[in-house]
Formats: structure tokens, sequence, C-alpha cells
């Protein structure tokens, strides 16, 4: 189960961000942030590598003690981070691509609002529901 | 029988729905934009569905071959499965007749228009799909029959269906033109 | 066998087009005042005829003939009107008529923008695929028969 969702624009600022509100969120903001520097080294080093769907799959990012850290970048450059209890074992590499392709479906219906511009802060009831089941799906 | 122009048949062009659904989306952002005030914009969408109407009316007549209608029950019908089927795919269901036969309404499970449509805070008097009002207006205005048409729940306001309401106001009589007695 | 002219006009009785192939006598008056008067008859027709009629109307009024020619009638439920005068050895042209409006009307004015409806029709593209239809038609040969 996801401890913290976030969605960054391409220019590297957040677009969404949501963590379940056990303690500091402000610690998972900046686990997302670090995260940032292993994604676009990934990222640079996919260079000529086939643009398919598997390779829009980051992969673990970095472990860290407590949490595991997800990586998806989409054809345009939006990333998502996942942030994912370390404890939860059972969460196995196909259900965090399945989660993540799930948000990128979920990002794609949000950019076709026509009432969202693009870069704009993510506001969708739709998007918000989406994420929170994921965060409260029990493994 | 010799045929000209490009069609053969009665048969519709394709084209994708999330390009229709994108295009009426972004259609409805440029006049809010442009207009500022939502009671404009939907006074803007309505004339816009009017001035759609009046010709559609000739293209639906020409496709579907339907003759005139007897009563105002068999225009609802003809809307309803024959019209909304032709140009928007869905067939929405007809209910709650007044006791006098004059109003109905069209009840719709899921609107083309609506796809991936998020109303912002800031829109809450929009009528979204006021177009389809408009359509139907002016459509009706060239079979003669002068209606009133309203949205009465939306789907983008958090109800559960979308139904619009439909009153047939009076018929209108032929013109005679000028210099004739 | 051949078409001599058609008629096309809107719910108001303003003549939206008009074109002759085969026209051997003129009214004698000037056009203005001929599509009013074709206008008028139609109008004075069709309520005679479904007033007057022993039956239920289905279609009302299609045709009239004279020793001469033989005038054919086709009402949209908007109002629109068209009207066609051939020889006599045509038969019943419903289909056709309805063609000239589905496939030439509202192909190429209806659906044209810039055409506005309501007012005589100034589309020369319109004009010419009319043309080139009734030319194809069986009935219509380019010198009466």
């Amino acid at each position: 189960m996801a401890v913290c969702i976030a969605v960054i624009a391409k220019e590297n600022y957040p677009l969404y961000i949501k963590s379940t509100p056990t303690e500091n969120e402000l610690k998972f903001h900046y686990t997302v942030h670090t995260s940032l520097d292993v994604v676009d080294e990934k990222i640079s080093a996919m260079g000529k590598a086939l643009v398919d769907q598997r390779e829009l799959y980051l992969g673990l990012l970095y472990p860290t003690e407590d949490y595991k850290v997800y990586g998806y970048v989409t054809n345009s450059k939006v990333k998502f981070v996942m942030v994912v209890d370390s404890s939860n074992t059972a969460l196995r590499d196909n259900e965090i691509r399945s989660m993540f392709r799930k948000l990128h479906n979920s990002y794609t219906d949000v950019i076709c609002n026509p009432f969202y511009n693009p870069g704009d802060q993510i506001q969708s009831r739709a998007f918000d529901n989406m994420v929170t089941s994921m965060m409260v799906q029990v493994c | 029988m010799a045929r000209q122009g490009s069609r053969g048949g009665a048969e519709s062009k394709k084209m994708s729905s999330e390009l229709f659904t994108l295009t009426y989306g972004a259609l409805v952002t440029q006049l809010c934009k442009d207009y500022e005030n939502d009671e404009d914009v939907n006074k803007q969408l309505d004339k816009m569905g009017y001035n759609i109407g009046v010709r559609l009316i000739e293209d639906f007549l020409a496709r579907s071959n339907v003759g005139r209608c007897h009563d105002f029950r068999e225009t609802a019908d003809v809307i309803a499965k024959v019209a909304f089927k032709m140009y928007l795919g869905i067939t929405p269901s007809i209910t709650n007749w007044s006791p006098a036969g004059d109003e109905f309404s069209l009840i719709l499970e899921n609107n083309p228009l609506v796809d991936f449509v998020e109303l912002p805070d800031n829109h809450s008097s929009l009528i979204y799909s006021n177009l389809l009002c408009g359509v139907l207006r002016g459509a009706l205005e060239m079979v003669q029959m002068a209606v009133d048409v309203k949205f009465v729940q939306d789907t983008l306001k958090g109800d559960g269906v979308t139904e619009i309401r439909m009153k047939f106001i009076r018929r209108i009589e032929d013109n005679l033109p000028a210099g004739e007695e | 066998m051949t078409v001599h002219n058609l008629y096309l006009f809107d719910r108001n009785g303003i003549c939206l087009h008009y074109s002759e192939w085969n026209r051997k006598k003129q009214a004698g008056i000037s056009k203005e005042e001929e599509f009013k008067l074709m206008y008028g008859m139609l109008f004075s027709i069709r309520s005679f005829v479904s007033k007057m009629s022993p039956l239920d109307m289905k279609e009302g009024f299609l045709s009239f003939q004279t020793s001469k020619y033989k005038l054919h009638y086709y009402e949209t439920p908007t109002g629109l009107k068209v009207v066609m005068n051939t020889d006599l050895g045509v038969g019943n042209i419903r289909d056709v008529l309805h063609q000239i409006y589905s496939y030439i009307y509202v192909e190429y004015v209806v659906k044209n923008p810039l055409c506005s409806l309501n007012e005589t029709i100034q589309s020369e593209l319109f004009r010419s695929k009319l043309d080139t239809f009734v030319r194809s038609l069986p009935f219509f040969s380019a010198r009466a028969g």
C-alpha cells in the first residue's frame, strides 16, 4: 500500500502530492524531491532505448530504511513517484506497475477535462478518489 | 438512379468521439474566457445550438426519412430513438409525461459531451451542455413546434443522471408570403 | 420524355431556386409574379386536397397533369417545397424529388454555413450539382420527346 503518491510536472514542480496523514508529511515531500534526481538519471540513461510501456516504468528508484520509492515517467515527461512502506513485502513489481498504469489513466482523464490547464495543480475529485483508494487499499 | 455527390445511401461519416468531446470542451472553455459570466455563456450556447438545430433538422429528415409526426408523443419517440441515436449514439429514455401530454423528460444515462469533464467551483451556474437545448429548440421550430427545453438534472452537478425537460408551447402556423390574402 | 423546369420554395414562400431546361413557352409575367403565382397555387391546392379528401390523408398533394405537361410536388416537414414540371411520359418521381432535397439541397446549401437559408441560393456549386443531377435522370433528354 502506498504511503505517498506524487505527480511532478516536466519542469520538476509538483502538480499533485498526497500522503497518508500518519506522520510528518514534510518528510515524504522531501523523499519525493530527492527521488527526482534519481528519476532524471534514469531518464538520461534510457537514451536510445525503445519508448514502450515497460520503459515508462522506472522501477525501484532507491530504498531507504523504512520505505521504497518507485518511479514512472510518461512520454510527455510528467513523472509519477510512489513511496511504499518497506515492511509491505507482499507488493510485487507487477502490482506496482498496474498501480502506475491506473495513475496514468486517471491523469489522462484529468488532462482531457477542458477546464484543466496543463501545468495547474490537479484538483480533480475523480483523481483524488482514485489516489485515496490506492493508499487505503489493504495489501 | 444516378447518385450525385460523394455519399452513397444514408451512411454517416465516422469520427472519434474523443475529438468531438474535446472540441466541445474547448468551445465551452473559450466562451467562458470570452464572456466571464456563466449566464452569458449559457445564452451563447443556446444560440449556437439553435443555429445548429435549424439546419440539423434538414439533414435528419433527409437521412432518416421520417414523415411528419402526428402528435407530441410521436415527436418524443422520434427524438429519443432516432435523432439522439443518429447524432450522439445514445438512446435516452422518455419519462415523466405530464397529464396533459405536453411535457416530458429525456433521461440520459451518459452524455458524450461531458466525458472527462469536471466543473470547477467557480462555474457552478454554467449549464455545460446547453447547446443541446438550443439544438432541440431550433430543430423543432422548423417543423412548426415551439418548445421550451431545459436541463433539470445534470451529472456534472452531482445528480445521478442527466435529465432534459421538454415542454410543448404551441404550434407555429405556416406563414403566407406577403401579398397573398 | 423530358424535364421542363424546377422550382424550390422555402416555408415562407420565398423562391430559393429556379432552373429551366426545356421550356417552350414563358408565362408572360415577370419571374417574381410567376413565383408568387406558383406558390399561391400550391398553398391553395394543398389545403384543398386535405380538406376535400374523402379518405385519411397520407402524403397529400402529389402531382397534377394537363394535356401537355405534368407538375410534380414534394414537401418536407420543414416546409421546403420541390416542384418539377415534366412531360406526360413521367410517372411518380417523389423519390427523385426527395433525392434532390437530401443529396443536393441538404448537402450543398444546409450544410454550408455561408449559405443563408430563407433567401435565394447563390451557391454556384448547388446550381451545377443540381443541373448535373437533373440531366442524368433517365427521363431527361435534351430535346423534348
